[in-house]
């Protein structure tokens, strides 16, 4: 007995360890729905709980509450799924105050992360803000809904609850000026962009279609290879009845399980956040809809729908994959999405009397590039052409967020009344007179002219007339690549390239050639107190003689919507060295806007093309400082 | 003293004298500048903060040497981890108005080097990150990059 007593004290700790040393082992605690991935990241699957913690640093008030609220309804929209719960629900992620520290480099915001038992995978599992931030401290934002401008030094609360729950999502940092920029940038906010859909869609899909009859996903947390959760797209926007059939078809052209769908589907989202688009009610969730495909081939469309169909051209981000020619869609929804934009554009004319015909055309356009299209010959007298609209949809086709395209005036004299207009931003569905056009009296023709300066887009043509057969062309006019472009951006070019055969460009390229005898490029940003109308400056310099002369200095501040000021100067002739500064004092600075400065000859040869964020001082060009 | 001193204690004056000229006349053609000197310079100093971060993630490189000079004086040269996105290394200093070069080396195994012009006008807050990231085998890889961007308002890490 004794000696099964002393057996038992030797083995029942050994036994009682081993028990523990499992249960701790196999026991992911609170790891909720999170799947990770052998260490390359992970995202959730279910619903990712959170509560407010007062039991850190310091209780937490409403007003602060409802800025956390407005950073994870940020997120929702994009389809993830915070759910706030009380403290003692064991969330997921308990958001607390605490002092993260009070020196040169300050943390604001910090999410924590544990590990996966034996395993290289870490999970987020707590959210915590500084109580102890530098003066003047935070800015808590009484109605975070709105965009003003943050107090001179202070820190935008919003702005890092969203970076941080930007981490629990799983995202890393990113160099662009999104969410997940790793700093805190001043006076300016940062709200939902397309680089942040870009680095999501990395993550997670919002939009996979999956064959009927609807199953939903059963959370998991077993780790997996891959990055991509299928998720069943409840929060997606309904969609008309009428249209499901359509839809099924369209879908089995274009479905695909990557992210590109969830980023044509998220871009309208922000479309929506953004009030561009209008909400589509009523119908069925779209999972019952479309069957996956093993191809994602775009398949010839159905045939067109005999009688109207309302809806809107919101529809086609949604179901337009990044990169893909979205002509199928737009020949399948030929006759009543004209019929519809007719009625959004010419409500004066609804049911016009005369039959309406129309055609749509097509294209893309890429970095660079620039579209011009015309309606086709038509008669004046009577007039033929009632309005031409323009549809597209600027794609977030590359990490670097905050694409934004700018167009640029068409030096035509025959065009009549030109306007200056601009695109949205990256993954904002745009339409309606967004580039130049004009009257050409001339050859009777309507002209419209894009520049991209920098972006992807598809784009398409909408013409409503009032004569048969009116055929819509849109050519590319001019195109060329800077070697400022990054790698990224060419692979994307050149994926683009190979599905639509473009014709050689007329214009002159020598942009590829650098100049060597510029020396220095410099693209100054006066830091004034933001947000305010500040100075920006471009000097440059060359080192050949004085009689250097006929350089056509022409920039392009973009990204900010009091700086869209396209603008050629003739430089005057200085003193040896050549040299030459011209500034704007008439654009709104905020960090990270996306500046090109352009230098070409009075032959439009581009000498210099330079396309980056500014810091206060950009040094650009071929040999710069060297 | 006898005149043999004089004339030693002179030869040395002089000969101190040429060498201080040379060297002056050495220091201003080194000095002269590869960038045209602006016109916005002026005396006056600015508290300039510079922010180093390591933001590469890689499994495979554990550190990298970061190395930041402005107009060719080393300013930090140090090792940083790789992995850890939420570490600042912070160098202040006062440096005279105008224009200056920052230059951001980093070193084994990508050996990168980028320039920036720095027009110091007011204090500011210089971020020189270093960027790796490794992307899903679907995903077009971005190269490793260096960015530099500046503030005129005190960022905070998040």
């Amino acid at each position: 007995m004794s000696h099964n007593i002393l057996r038992l004290r030797v083995w029942l700790p050994v036994l009682v360890g081993l028990i523990l040393f499992f249960v701790l082992v196999t026991h992911r605690v609170n790891a909720g729905n999170w799947v990770g991935d052998h260490g390359n990241g992970g995202h959730w699957t279910g619903n990712i709980t959170y509560a407010f913690d007062d039991s850190g640093k310091k209780a937490w008030t409403e007003a602060e509450k409802k800025n956390v609220r407005e950073a994870v309804k940020e997120w929702n929209d994009l389809g993830m799924k915070f759910v706030e719960v009380a403290p003692n629900a064991k969330p997921d992620i308990p958001v607390t105050w605490g002092d993260l520290g009070h020196g040169d480099s300050t943390t604001a915001g910090f999410t924590a992360l544990s590990y996966v038992s034996f395993s290289l995978d870490r999970y987020p599992t707590s959210v915590q803000f500084n109580t102890n931030m530098p003066e003047p401290g935070w800015y808590i934002d009484d109605d975070p809904t709105t965009d003003e401008p943050i107090p001179y030094r202070k820190t935008d609360f919003l702005s890092v609850a969203k970076h941080e729950f930007g981490h629990v999502l799983g995202l890393d940092h990113t160099d662009a000026f999104v969410s997940m920029y790793p700093h805190t940038r001043g006076s300016r906010r940062t709200r939902v962009t397309p680089g942040d859909v870009v680095l999501l869609a990395e993550l997670y899909t919002l939009f996979t279609p999956t064959p009927r009859p609807a199953s939903t996903p059963t959370p998991t947390d077993t780790p997996t290879r891959t990055r991509r959760a299928t998720r069943t797209p409840t929060d997606t926007p309904d969609l008309p009845a009428t249209l499901e059939a359509e839809l099924t078809a369209i879908a089995e052209g274009i479905a695909t399980t990557d992210a590109r769908t969830h980023e044509a589907e998220t871009a309208v989202r922000v479309a929506q956040n953004a009030g561009a688009t209008p909400t589509l009610t009523n119908t069925p969730t779209r999972e019952t809809t479309v069957t996956p495909r093993p191809t994602d081939t775009p398949q010839a469309p159905s045939p067109t729908p005999t009688q109207p169909v309302l809806y809107s051209p919101a529809l086609l981000p949604v179901l337009a994959p990044k990169d893909k020619d979205i002509r199928p869609l737009f020949e399948a929804f030929n006759q009543p999405y004209i019929q519809r934009l007719e009625d959004e554009t010419n409500p004066d004319k609804v049911l016009a009397t005369q039959p309406i015909s129309m055609s749509v055309n097509y294209g893309q356009a890429t970095l660079g590039e620039s579209w011009a299209a015309e309606s086709g010959a038509c008669p004046s007298n009577p007039p033929c052409l009632d309005s031409v609209v323009w549809v597209g949809q600027v794609f977030p086709s590359f990490q670097a967020a905050q694409q934004w395209l700018t167009v640029t005036q068409q030096q035509s004299s025959s065009l009549q009344n030109p306007q200056q207009v601009q695109l949205g931003p990256a993954g904002q569905f745009w339409d309606q007179s967004h580039c130049v056009s004009g009257q050409n009296t001339r050859l009777n023709r309507t002209q419209f002219s894009c520049d991209l300066v920098r972006g992807n887009l598809q784009i398409g043509l909408a013409v409503i007339g009032t004569q048969p057969d009116i055929e819509s062309q849109i050519t590319p006019i001019e195109q060329y690549f800077s070697n400022e472009i990054d790698r990224e951006v060419q692979l994307i070019v050149a994926e683009a390239k190979s599905k639509f055969p473009q014709p050689t460009p007329t214009k002159t390229q020598n942009n590829l050639a650098p100049n060597p005898h510029f020396t220095t490029i410099y693209l100054a940003v006066s830091p004034l107190q933001p947000p305010g109308y500040n100075t920006y400056e471009v000097r440059f310099r060359d080192d050949r003689d004085a009689n250097v002369a006929d350089f056509q200095f022409e920039w392009t501040l973009t990204a900010n919507d009091d700086c869209r000021v396209p603008n050629t100067v003739w430089l005057p002739q200085t003193p040896n060295p050549w040299q030459a500064e011209w500034r704007h004092p008439d654009c709104l600075h905020l960090p990270g806007e996306i500046v090109s400065v352009e230098v070409s000859d009075k032959q439009n040869n581009t000498i210099l093309l330079s396309t980056d964020r500014p810091t206060n001082e950009g040094q650009y060009g071929p040999g710069a400082n060297k | 003293m006898s005149r043999v001193h004089v004339v030693i204690a002179a030869s040395i004056l002089m000969l101190s004298v040429l060498a201080l000229s040379y060297v002056a006349h050495a220091q201003s053609e080194s000095a002269t500048p590869t960038a045209p000197p602006l016109p916005s310079a002026t005396e006056s100093s600015l508290p300039v903060h510079f922010w180093i971060t390591n933001q590469a993630l890689s499994q495979t490189v554990k550190a990298v040497q970061i190395t930041l000079l402005l107009d060719g004086q080393v300013l930090f040269d140090q090792s940083m981890e790789v992995g850890d996105q939420h570490h600042v290394a912070v160098v202040d200093q006062t440096i005279p108005n105008g224009i200056h070069t920052l230059t951001v080396q980093v070193g084994e195994p990508y050996n990168l080097s980028t320039d920036a012009a720095l027009d110091i006008n007011g204090e500011q807050w210089i971020i020189a990150a270093f960027w790796l990231t490794p992307q899903p085998e679907n995903v077009q890889a971005r190269l490793p990059h260096i960015t530099v961007d500046a503030f005129d308002t005190p960022p905070a890490i998040q």
